[in-house]
């Protein structure tokens, strides 16, 4: 049932949020004082003056796929702060609703041996096992339900951030077994760990090996492509100076960084990370100026890694990344030094990189943020309840709406800007009046998901309750005047089609595409 | 894998994101068909045009020029690639190539583009490419579209700038150009007006039902007010499902007998015909067609193979296309095929290739001066290739474009086009 938020005031009346905060913001005083209440011209809010109880809600924004009613009492009991440090330790959150609906996800627990054991899709031998197809598809299905359903939601947040970063084509031939164990064993343990961390497990994941051809990667004849993402990509970019020679010691030095083959006698540790000696390198070698002394095995990797993660390009890169995750694509620049120098000072430490983006001054200042089409699926998921009646059938509309899933054919993961994605606007819409069960004459949902509209209804009497309603649910009573008019001149008539198709149509606006 | 699933590789590998969802999309596409678009006939004709449409294929991954176009004269290629060089036409092996001239050859999954190629209206360019040494997908596909290279911060592309500086080939048209996919591609950024992206033209409605004309009013209010990309945006949607209302998609019929395949790529040539027919001002469309990096067990030659299987899915819709659009009035069209870049000389062990360099591209249409491999070709042997391992660039691919874009699509300026190059013609197209 779907509970009121607690009284708050957190814009002054008549200002919409939304409508002010349009990308690109070029001065932050410039839009705090846009802020300012209407009768007074008040000093702009920057810095430390921000109040955080007043901005709760639009960290919320920022931190979940969409601030439901429960996420709003958490935050409100919790306090700003510790909230977010809450959300940062989610093996201490009690995810087990969430956990329930992946029970029969049993590709998630495989281990890399099991994950061998699928078989392609056409094949013919027996006895028949499961396909190489279903790792693929309950790694995408657990992961939407997750977006919707866990509480764990910034840790979601940043398991797709990283994700992205460490991008890997899961169609990419053994990507489809091997990305799901990557997911499992090389991102999501470690989203709020350090840089570093996630660094060398994803160095030494057999998918990122496999994607990027370094498990073809011999000392007779060593292959760049590793050894160029990990430097262009994942690390300090090409903007620290690094040069071509670079890339070729780089890759020298992992030569031998592979997986364990499926021999017999490899047993259990087929599709495990393995150092193969006698195919590495073992000269001396230079990287951006540091000597690596010959002699060395999989240290030279291991040095090359921890150089990189502790280079203060990298800091920048990971933290421009983060800051235009967090706060919108003209993050003003003393924000991302800000949060380079936490990076530094505390060892690549993510939590503390995140301390600093989402200070209150930072989420006050953010501008809106253009939903990509995971995020706009997963938050009109939650801001309705909706209940998933097919995952497969919900997933066919990020697809259709551009984003499906761990699809990203080059290593540079998926855009997060408005200009990529602000072109394919029909595929929202469908799936909104799908969602809402508004289509063909109202015969019902085709999404894969149903939104209860009883429910989410409730009390509500009149045309403008409905309004109201969704105005609460959706947009957290930010919607803009003219806008509730819109909806409300969509129900012509007031019955329960109509109330559908006036929640549809909310699901379609333009204010529902921005967080 | 063991040898079963290494083949099963091939066999996913091949897939394209698109295609594998296309099962669970067209399901849903299916219902969304059976509701809103009006059984309209084609729409009558705008003003015609003597230009092109521009049909803009890109092989994303990076296409192997030397197995697509077989420099079968070049003994070099043979001893460079022991396993996966395709047989010489005068060979006795049963995945020879056939020869388009003395010196290059077809291999036979491309064979369905053979009378073409006889009736000069194909036309290959080999040796050609961008001249970024990175052999990075998206760096080189990244220049490629732009046309220009190594800066970071231009954001219109070689076809957006032209369709932005020549004026538009049927008045007042709404969408000049669209792109059939779920992303504009680079090479079309900074049109102006709309640039529609769909990857399902047929399917690009609003579900309606009797509320169609209310939510149409709810959406263009609440979006009017909206940031300029979207609003943009919102409004060509409508204006794009008001032209493509117009098109009986799917109860176009290929003219000619044309039949088409059941792939997305097929889908899209034949969506691409279903647009250029209807005349409703659309000047260039964009397809891409994924699956050409083939490091691993390329496989050109047999049937099944990895890389035989998508040079078959291009050959032959691009076939189709070709009869449907050349039987029967239809608008004059130039199909332009090209890639990020070309790969390695020699065969890897894995009997795959690595990125390389020089590629191929490839031109059909009315008015192309087809029938040959336009080239210089630099050769295969060791001191002639590119840092000693790749097919050397001798044409660069700017001149293919612009005279595409000169000679065929009414540009008479090609300055903004290309930033700091001035293109040489070749010849390619009348």
């Amino acid at each position: 049932m779907l509970k009121s938020p607690p009284e708050r005031e957190l814009v002054p009346a008549g200002i919409n949020r939304r409508s002010l905060f349009r990308p690109i913001a070029a001065f932050a005083g410039a839009a705090a004082a846009l802020r300012a209440a209407p009768a007074a011209a008040a000093p702009p809010m920057v810095g430390t003056d921000v109040d955080p109880s007043a901005i709760l809600y639009q960290l919320l924004w920022r931190t979940t796929y969409h601030p439901t009613a429960a996420d709003q009492a958490e935050a409100a009991l919790r306090g700003y702060s510790n909230y977010i440090e809450w959300q940062m330790s989610p093996e201490l959150i009690d995810d087990s609703a969430c956990q329930l609906r992946l029970a029969s996800f049993t590709t998630l627990l495989f281990t890399p041996a099991e994950m061998y054991t699928l078989q392609p899709p056409d094949s013919q031998a027996l006895p028949q096992r499961p396909s190489i197809l279903v790792a693929l598809r309950e790694l995408t299905e657990s992961t939407i339900l997750r977006s919707i359903y866990s509480k764990c939601q910034l840790k979601e947040r940043m398991v797709e951030f990283w994700n992205d970063h460490f991008n890997i084509d899961i169609l990419d031939q053994d990507q489809v077994f091997l990305k799901p164990l990557q997911d499992r064993d090389s991102i999501r343990p470690l989203v709020f760990s350090t840089f570093e961390n996630l660094l060398v497990a994803n160095a030494k994941s057999p998918a990122m090996l496999h994607y990027l051809d370094n498990i073809a990667s011999t000392k007779v004849s060593p292959n760049e492509n590793f050894a160029r993402e990990l430097l262009e990509l994942h690390t300090v970019t090409p903007e620290s100076g690094y040069t071509q020679q670079d890339v070729k010691e780089v890759a020298r030095c992992f030569t031998g960084w592979g997986h364990w083959s499926e021999e017999p006698s490899n047993g259990v540790n087929v599709g495990t990370f393995r150092f193969n000696h006698t195919i590495h390198d073992t000269g001396a070698k230079t990287v951006l100026g540091t000597q690596i002394p010959a002699g060395g095995g999989i240290e030279d990797g291991m040095a090359v890694l921890h150089m990189l993660a502790t280079h203060p390009s990298t800091a920048n890169n990971i933290c421009s990344k983060l800051c235009r995750w967090f706060l919108g694509e003209g993050t003003h620049p003393s924000v991302v030094a800000a949060a380079s120098s936490a990076y530094m000072s505390s060892g690549g430490n993510i939590k503390s990189v995140l301390r600093v983006i989402l200070r209150p001054e930072h989420i006050y200042d953010a501008p809106s943020r253009y939903k990509r089409p995971f995020h706009y699926f997963a938050s009109a998921m939650r801001a309705t309840n909706a209940a998933i009646t097919s995952v497969t059938t919900a997933r066919a509309y990020l697809d259709l709406m551009g984003q499906p899933l761990f699809a990203w054919t080059p290593p540079d993961g998926y855009p997060d800007t408005l200009s990529h994605w602000g072109r394919l606007l029909q595929p929202r819409w469908q799936f909104a009046i799908y969602l809402a069960s508004v289509a063909n004459n109202y015969a019902g949902s085709f999404a894969g998901a149903v939104i209860n509209d009883l429910e989410f209804f409730t009390g509500c009497t009149t045309a403008q309750a409905c309004v109201d309603r969704i105005n609460t649910a959706l947009f957290m009573g930010e919607l803009g005047v003219s806008q509730q008019q819109a909806l409300a001149g969509v129900m012509t008539s007031f019955n329960r089609n109509m109330r559908r198709e006036a929640l549809a149509m909310a699901m379609a606006s333009d204010e529902f595409q921005w967080y | 894998m063991n040898d079963a699933t290494q083949y099963a590789c091939d066999e996913y590998r091949a897939l394209t994101r698109r295609q594998f969802v296309a099962g669970t999309a067209a399901a849903a596409g299916a219902l969304a068909a059976t509701t809103w678009l009006p059984r309209v006939s084609l729409a009558k004709s705008f003003r015609s045009s003597q230009r092109d449409i521009l049909i803009n294929v890109f092989l994303r991954g990076g296409a192997d020029g030397l197995s697509v176009c077989v420099p079968f004269g070049d003994p070099a290629y043979y001893t460079s690639r022991p396993k996966l060089a395709i047989a010489r036409p005068d060979s006795t092996s049963p995945t020879k190539c056939t020869a388009l001239d003395g010196f290059f050859g077809m291999p036979q999954a491309m064979l369905p583009l053979l009378p073409i190629y006889q009736a000069g209206k194909l036309l290959y360019v080999h040796a050609t490419g961008v001249h970024d040494g990175s052999r990075s997908h998206f760096k080189q596909q990244r220049w490629m579209e732009l046309g220009k290279m190594n800066d970071l911060k231009l954001n219109t592309g070689w076809l957006g700038r032209h369709i932005a500086n020549t004026p538009a080939a049927t008045e007042g048209a709404p969408i000049r150009a669209i792109s059939i996919g779920d992303s504009i591609p680079r090479s079309m950024l900074g049109s102006p007006g709309s640039v529609a992206t769909t990857p399902f033209p047929e399917n690009f409605g609003l579900p309606g039902g009797d509320s169609a004309a209310i939510r149409e009013n709810a959406l263009r209010n609440m979006y009017s007010g909206s940031d300029q990309v979207l609003s943009a945006t919102a409004i060509s949607t409508f204006d794009t499902i008001s032209l493509l209302q117009g098109i009986n998609f799917a109860g176009y019929v290929p003219a000619g007998g044309a039949v088409y395949a059941a792939d997305t790529f097929a889908h899209g040539m034949r969506a691409a015909a279903a647009l250029a027919k209807a005349q409703i001002g659309v000047e260039a469309i964009a397809l891409d067609l994924f699956g050409w990096d083939t490091h691993f067990d390329q496989s050109p030659a047999t049937v099944n193979g990895q890389m035989y299987k998508v040079m078959s899915v291009l050959a032959l819709a691009m076939a189709a296309f070709f009869k449907d659009m050349t039987t029967g009035p239809a608008p004059t069209f130039t199909v332009m095929v090209s890639s990020e870049f070309g790969r390695r000389v020699v065969e890897n062990d894995s009997i795959g290739t690595d990125h390389g360099h020089a590629g191929m591209m490839m031109l059909m249409g009315n008015s192309v001066l087809g029938g040959r491999v336009v080239t210089t070709w630099p050769g295969l042997a060791a001191p002639n290739l590119y840092e000693g391992i790749d097919l050397a660039i001798t044409t660069d691919y700017r001149d293919i474009v612009a005279e595409v874009l000169a000679r065929r699509m009414g540009n008479t300026n090609l300055a903004p086009i290309f930033p700091d190059y001035t293109p040489t013609f070749k010849g390619v197209v009348s």
